[in-house]
């Protein structure tokens, strides 16, 4: 692969606690500006993965290369209850001394416009739906303006119609931005509806990788992409069955 | 419209609405009969009280101690503030220090504050440090219930949400100020209503330590509602022990309509769903 913007070579994860190894010898990188899903079983590691790209653990072996410009989406939006939707923005600009304050709540209202909740600024999360709190985390998160954004299962929580709109704008973001994408999901349509990539995950380790060869957008009705999800489905059942 | 009136239940831990009747039930018949109790405890004592136990006391006297009190009462609350919740962040630095300094303050929160006699003798009094003494024992008195409250409320801050200062590179301090703190927020004001509860308890001892020392007199106490409550007692005063008992049970009934339950309130902006 050239010029990778990941790498994560031979790495292993151990919690302290003496519990059993969580990832094993885990190798992949990811091209700038791609598009890659990470799926598997619960307790499969993928969580384990994505926090250490984050940063927010470390490997027990093996070495990682990171960009410094990286972001995340939490699962639950991860929103601070006591700040609106603005100040929860801003939350990614806290670092830079560099900006002045009238520029930061600029560009985090410019995130929030891109994520089509501009007037919802100064609302609380406890006043907003599960869809719109995901919007604040996605705009929170691509304010930072990343090389590398990660989303940890950020629509599980969602219905299926708010998660096709965030599918369909998630995919605009990525389109238009450079941006390389990484996300967990533990739902095989969504892998196939949004990566250009897909990582199997199966005790620990990327048991299969698929190259998605479709167009965008993608019609979960079509036949290929139910052959895309029948293959990884067969491949998940016999690694159960050979357990 | 009927109004509608909310109280904090420390149980349940939430503002919940509530009836108009139950609302003076809580702040008018409670302190009614806590006062009510009280005369007829005093009565039932045996000391011959005629129509003078309410007459001829020195309100403006009680009403100073019961400041001069609560001023103390306010000091040590800061100080057990701040370590209470210094001893609760001491536990984030890791799974170690958590699992080798919660039995440390289980052990440390169970040993009765009388026990630190001695140092109080040796050290404060012997320096007529008294004041100091009675702010020692309160502060100690005090920290536990914000120190385990603040852990306590470490512990429901979800996961994800102490990564959001690490995933945008937040400092320690900018994390503290903008995450932390305000995450803890509704804990340490469940904390704060407990350490004012056992400061008040604990308050009659903190101010007349002296006379717990070998030949010790009250002319050593410090001055407020617990020296004041001591005093009358022991001379007989029944005026005045009536009157400060009166006075407490109205000023912790205001205290808790006009700070704790509003802190309460706004405490609910704070929590996670």
């Amino acid at each position: 692969m050239n010029n990778p913007i990941l790498t994560f070579s031979n790495i292993s994860f151990k919690y302290h606690n003496g519990l059993a190894e969580v990832l094993h010898n885990v190798s992949f990188s990811l091209e700038k500006r791609s598009f890659t899903v990470l799926v598997g079983p619960s307790g499969c590691g993928k969580s384990t993965l994505i926090k250490l790209v984050a940063g927010l653990t470390q490997a027990s072996s093996g070495s990682l290369s990171a960009p410094q410009k990286m972001s995340m989406v939490f699962q639950n939006g991860a929103l601070l209850p006591w700040y609106s939707a603005q100040d929860n923005v801003l939350l990614s600009f806290e670092k830079d001394s560099q900006l002045g304050v009238e520029e930061k709540k600029k560009r985090a209202l410019d995130a929030l416009t891109l994520m089509n909740i501009k007037e919802l600024a100064n609302a609380y999360p406890r006043d907003l739906s599960g869809g719109q709190r995901q919007r604040v985390g996605i705009a929170r998160a691509l304010a930072a303006e990343p090389e590398l954004l990660l989303l940890d299962e950020p629509f599980s929580a969602l219905d299926a119609e708010t998660t096709e709109a965030l599918h369909r704008e998630l995919l605009n973001i990525w389109k238009s931005r450079d941006i390389t994408i990484l996300m967990i999901s533990h739902s095989l349509e969504e892998a196939v509806t949004l990566g250009e990539r897909i990582l199997v995950m199966h005790e620990g380790r990327i048991v299969h990788e698929h190259i998605v060869k479709l167009d965008y957008p993608r019609d979960p009705t079509s036949e290929t992409f139910g052959k895309y999800i029948a293959s990884i489905r067969k491949e998940l059942k016999e690694r159960r069955m050979s357990k | 419209m009927t109004p509608s009136f909310t109280h904090y239940s420390h149980r349940s831990r939430h503002v919940h609405k509530v009836s108009l009747l139950e609302k003076l039930s809580l702040w008018i018949l409670i302190p009614v009969i806590l006062i009510a109790l009280t005369v007829a405890a005093v009565k039932l004592s045996g000391v011959n009280i005629g129509v003078e136990i309410f007459g001829n006391a020195p309100i403006a006297y009680i009403i100073t101690a019961f400041v001069y009190s609560f001023i103390r009462l306010f000091i040590s609350y800061i100080f057990a503030l701040v370590i209470g919740v210094i001893l609760a962040l001491l536990i984030l630095r890791s799974h170690v220090w958590e699992r080798v300094l919660i039995p440390v303050y289980d052990v440390l929160e169970s040993v009765p504050v009388l026990v630190f006699f001695p140092v109080i003798i040796l050290f404060f009094i012997h320096y007529s440090l008294l004041n100091t003494a009675a702010i020692f024992i309160l502060v100690l008195t005090m920290v536990w219930s914000i120190a385990f409250a603040a852990i306590g409320g470490l512990h429901v801050i979800p996961e994800d949400v102490l990564f959001v200062p690490k995933i945008f590179g937040l400092t320690k301090f900018q994390s503290f100020r903008k995450v932390i703190l305000p995450a803890l927020f509704p804990s340490l004001i469940t904390g704060s209503l407990l350490a004012w509860a056992a400061g008040w308890n604990i308050l009659i001892v903190a101010e007349v330590l002296h006379t717990y020392v070998p030949a010790g007199q009250n002319v050593g106490d410090v001055f407020g509602i617990g020296s004041v409550l001591v005093q009358a007692s022991s001379s007989g005063n029944q005026s005045l022990f009536i009157w400060s008992i009166v006075v407490i049970v109205l000023a912790i009934t205001l205290i808790n309509i006009f700070i704790w339950q509003r802190l309460f309130k706004y405490a609910e902006r704070f929590k996670f769903d």
